[in-house]
């Protein structure tokens, strides 16, 4: 990312520019600064202060006390704007600075760039923050200037001085540190008389999101600053009675995506070669790329990490951020080495390609801890709430901390709660997933019905097909390790109480859950559209007995499925002709261009369905910049 | 680990620690398998060991309760159920064998987790063949399950006892239904698998004085025993009977629905699953008198019924 050249420049321009002019120093502001009313000038006294009505300074005169934030979010802190003055101290749908949770690593050295106490290279400057404190050319010998931050913000950000040598850490978490008390706090900082007068660029960098609306530190960081004279007397000016300039700059949040997000990448376990065929046939429909993975002993992609983003106003404006990867508490096997988070941070973490453990002890939690049970609802509104960045959306269980994180970032809170304890695995993805639509919402649901699957298969039976095998040529292990035929007949299938017995149970809790999301997301009948599944009996709950293809991959307007191996009737399977009859056709308005799903079929038979999952579960879609048509800070959240 | 496992194996734990004292099989002491069944099942499973001791041995070795197998599963705990249902008919004895007359020596010792899975698995398996043989064997687990308190292992064996519904195990299971009684949920949950007008029955008078966290829990036996699907797969022979029974969960249900707000979605989703052609009448004649908050559910319950019911 090289589009950090314009901003540098206007960043550092903006913070020198106050004291370019100033005394014997009179060199050049740069143009950046120019904008403002009054402008930076290049003339002796030339404070840059114009908006604030304290350019021009002459020796002795009014102090300048001036702190500047990109107020306007227009990517810069820029001295003398009247839009970025106006957005200092505050923050709403309109206005207010923000600032990036640093967890990328721009200079690939395999450690999160908040970790260490150096600035990774041009790159990494574009996602700090830039403050400015504005120089007083005319400053009075002995003048010191003093930066505080605010108590609760020490811990969760560190604040940078531009030097001529380079950076300077010196604000906030002090030292080469990971966690905050291996860190010096530091919340004061003392400014010389030469800077006074020259005036300062500062870069805010966070450490962490804001993990619990219960924390002492709410995400908003507030600076004050005031300059004393040499006998150590506030000084004051018209404006600033009390001597106190004050900004205050708002942590981004993570947000999750979900479905309807812009997809790049798609990454997959490299493990079943039917499996990754059918992924692959999708993602080139959707233009996506396929990232096989093949080093990491787990081929539930999409339970031990989850994709989401942060992003704050960039260059121009426009968002600029990284994706933030969050691992799942637990591995496989015992060790740090079957940790996600340890996969993620030697194969995942880059540029702007941030790793996150939210969790408070590693190898905590339960299968409720798996991504597969967190999901993002696409953005809604009703008449009591509006969601314009989606709302995060979990199943039963859970851990505490992982909860109180999700409803900490805001902006996609309160989080909508599914009821999955009836399930063996336990994840909502098992029978809902959220799907691309041409109506006023933008989106349907899609759930997973045991009454269509039976429906479908009675029909059938009343046609004179029972004797018609489905799940031809698949099997399954008993357990003296043979590997025996799974093909049963839809007569067998039909007469099987215990599989009827459990498909009516699924129904009826997933009817009860129907009811809830209704009411909690104002759907209509026809925002609902049921796909058909039958259900057996798993080890504590219940799980897909036919493939299970309500858990798909969405890709914009493409899904990739589970292949039902269902009955062939016709020269069809009439599973796969359902979905192609309903979701894959215009009788519900899917897809964006409301003409249906383009569906793709993937065997996960072997390596997934026996084993409890599908397509998603065995999948994971990431996203860049800009990760989103909404922008945080815009939805009033 | 995790805290599931943690769960489990406190469970197994407390289970084994009182088997190891009590039980010659894995989930219930050869004694406490009533007479004449005992003896009967010891001479015919003695008479089988010998002529296929591989069967029995190998109950001891089952293929999912290898880490390096379960470790692979979505969610990693073994689960060894369906592939002993594989096994067919022909290893109900071993199964029984294991369950309660010789506990099996497993491969490696085994993990606590790993017996408790074992066992479910066994039950499980058991409960599907709805063999009248297991009766015996299955009602000593349930009560051996008390005795350990081992939840994971009631729910169970009330779920195949419920599944054979003879009249000893829907005796057992009513017995063990009533309020107070430590194995209460797992017994109405066995009723749910009970499809007897006298299993229906019951769950209809304790929905009639439940609390709303049971009315929740009897709502969902009482699907189970008014089951639209199950009867349907029972064929056309069992036709009347279904009806009979689907006639008292509706009846239980409607009135429940009409009565207790709170658990309104479980008591829906019930009364679709049971889906008697009465249902409709039922509902008219709640929303009759029923305040305007009532009125408002029963007709939307209306509306999802149709809706469910048109495919």
């Amino acid at each position: 990312m090289r589009r950090s050249a314009v901003r540098w420049a206007a960043v550092m321009a903006a913070a020198l520019g106050a004291g370019c002019g100033g005394g014997d120093e009179g060199t050049t502001a740069a143009q950046q600064t120019g904008s403002g009313a009054g402008g930076a000038t290049t003339g002796a006294g030339g404070a840059g202060q114009g908006g604030a009505g304290q350019g021009g300074a002459a020796s002795g005169g009014d102090p300048v006390i001036d702190l500047v934030v990109d107020g306007n979010r227009d990517g810069v802190a820029t001295p003398g704007d009247a839009a970025d003055e106006a957005g200092k101290a505050t923050f709403d749908e309109t206005q207010g600075a923000s600032f990036l949770v640093n967890l990328d690593d721009d200079d690939k050295d395999k450690k999160r760039d908040a970790d260490d106490a150096k600035i990774n290279g041009d790159d990494d400057v574009l996602d700090l923050a830039p403050i400015v404190i504005v120089g007083w050319p005319t400053a009075p010998d002995g003048a010191k200037g003093t930066l505080t931050l605010d108590e609760a913000s020490v811990g969760a950000v560190r604040i940078w001085k531009k030097t001529a040598a380079g950076y300077d850490l010196v604000l906030g978490s002090v030292g080469e540190c990971t966690s905050a008390k291996d860190c010096t706090p530091t919340a004061t900082l003392a400014i010389g008389t030469d800077d006074v007068r020259a005036g300062v660029s500062l870069f805010l960098e966070g450490r962490h999101f804001r993990m619990s609306t219960k924390d002492a530190w709410t995400g908003d960081v507030s600076l004050t600053w005031s300059i004393a004279d040499a006998e150590g007397k506030k000084l004051t000016n018209a404006k600033r009675p009390d001597g106190t300039d004050k900004v205050s700059l708002r942590v981004a949040p993570w947000i999750l995506l979900g479905n309807l997000s812009p997809f790049g990448t798609v990454h997959a376990a490299d493990d079943s070669l039917p499996f990754v065929k059918g992924v692959s046939k999708g993602a080139a429909a959707a233009n996506v790329t396929l990232h096989k993975i093949s080093n990491w002993g787990d081929q539930w992609v999409q339970d031990w990490m989850q994709f989401g983003y942060t992003s704050f106003p960039g260059a121009g404006g426009k968002a600029h951020g990284m994706s933030v990867a969050n691992a799942r508490p637990w591995g496989r096997g015992d060790g740090d080495g079957y940790l996600p988070i340890t996969w993620l941070n030697k194969n995942y973490l880059g540029p702007d390609k941030a790793t996150l453990a939210v969790y408070k002890k590693a190898n905590s939690g339960d299968s409720y801890d798996s991504h597969g049970n967190h999901d993002s609802v696409p953005p809604y509104e009703t008449a009591a709430a509006k969601y314009p960045a989606g709302r995060i959306v979990t199943g039963s269980g859970v851990l505490p901390e992982t909860l109180a994180f999700y409803e900490a970032q805001g902006v996609q809170a309160p989080r909508l709660t599914m009821n999955t304890s009836w399930l063996d695995v336990g994840h909502i993805d098992e029978y809902t997933s959220f799907v691309p639509a041409k109506s006023k919402r933008g989106w349907k649901l899609l759930i997973a019905s045991p009454n269509a699957a039976i429906a479908m298969l009675q029909k059938a039976q009343a046609d004179g097909h029972g004797a018609v095998e489905m799940f031809i040529g698949k099997h399954a292990w008993d357990a003296n390790d043979k590997w025996v035929s799974a093909t049963v007949t839809i007569d067998h299938v039909l007469a099987d109480k215990d599989r009827m017995a459990y498909s009516q149970q699924a129904q009826v809790q997933i009817d009860e859950e129907r009811v809830h999301l209704v009411d909690e997301l104002g759907l209509a009948d026809d925002e609902i559209v049921e796909v058909p599944t039958l259900f057996e009996k798993g080890y504590q709950g219940l799980v897909a007995y036919t493939p299970g293809t309500v858990n798909l991959l969405q890709m914009g307007d493409v899904s990739v499925m589970a292949d039902p191996f269902g009955p062939i009737i016709d020269g069809a399977d009439i599973f796969q002709k359902d979905l192609f009859d309903r979701v894959g056709s215009p009788q519900f308005a899917l897809g964006s261009d409301g003409q249906g799903l383009k569906i793709t079929f993937a065997d996960d038979w072997d390596v997934y369905h026996i084993l409890e999952g599908e397509v998603h579960c065995g999948t994971n879609p990431e996203t860049a910049a800009p990760f989103s048509s909404v922008t945080w800070w815009e939805t009033k959240r | 680990m995790s805290t599931w496992i943690t769960k489990a194996a406190v469970a197994a734990t407390l289970l084994f620690t009182a088997s190891a004292a009590r039980a010659d099989g894995l989930a219930a002491r050869t004694a406490d398998v009533a007479e004449p069944a005992r003896g009967a099942l010891a001479g015919a499973i003695a008479a089988d060991r010998a002529a296929r001791p591989d069967e029995y041995d190998a109950l001891g070795r089952v293929r999912g309760l290898r880490p390096e197998v379960y470790q692979k599963r979505r969610k990693p705990t073994p689960n060894v159920g369906p592939e002993l249902a594989r096994l067919g008919p022909g290893a109900l004895l071993p199964m029984l064998d294991a369950l309660a007359f010789h506990a099996p020596a497993l491969e490696g010792g085994g993990t606590e987790v790993e017996r408790s899975a074992l066992v479910v698995g066994l039950i499980d398996a058991v409960g599907a063949l709805r063999d009248g043989r297991s009766g015996p064997v299955l009602r000593a687990v349930l009560e051996g399950a008390l005795a350990a308190q081992d939840a994971s292992v009631a729910a169970a064996a009330a779920e195949a006892v419920g599944k054979l519904c003879g009249d000893a195990d829907l005796a057992t299971l009513i017995g063990h239904a009533k309020a107070s009684d430590p194995l209460r949920v797992a017994s109405i949950r066995g009723l749910g698998e009970c499809r007897r007008i006298e299993s229906a029955e019951r769950l209809a008078a304790l929905i009639g004085a439940a609390s709303d966290d049971d009315a929740r829990l009897l709502a969902a036996a009482l699907a189970g025993v008014g089951s639209r699907f199950v009867w349907q797969a029972s064929g056309p022979a069992a036709a009347p009977q279904g009806l009979a029974v689907r006639a008292v969960a509706a009846r239980a249900l409607v009135s429940a629905f009409a009565r207790r707000p709170a658990a309104r979605g479980r008591l829906g989703a019930a009364i679709q699953a049971v889906a008697h052609p009465d249902t409709v009448g039922l509902l008219g004649d709640a929303r009759r008198g029923a305040d305007a908050d009532t009125a408002a559910a029963i007709d939307r319950l209306q509306h999802d019924l149709a809706r469910s019911l048109s495919r």
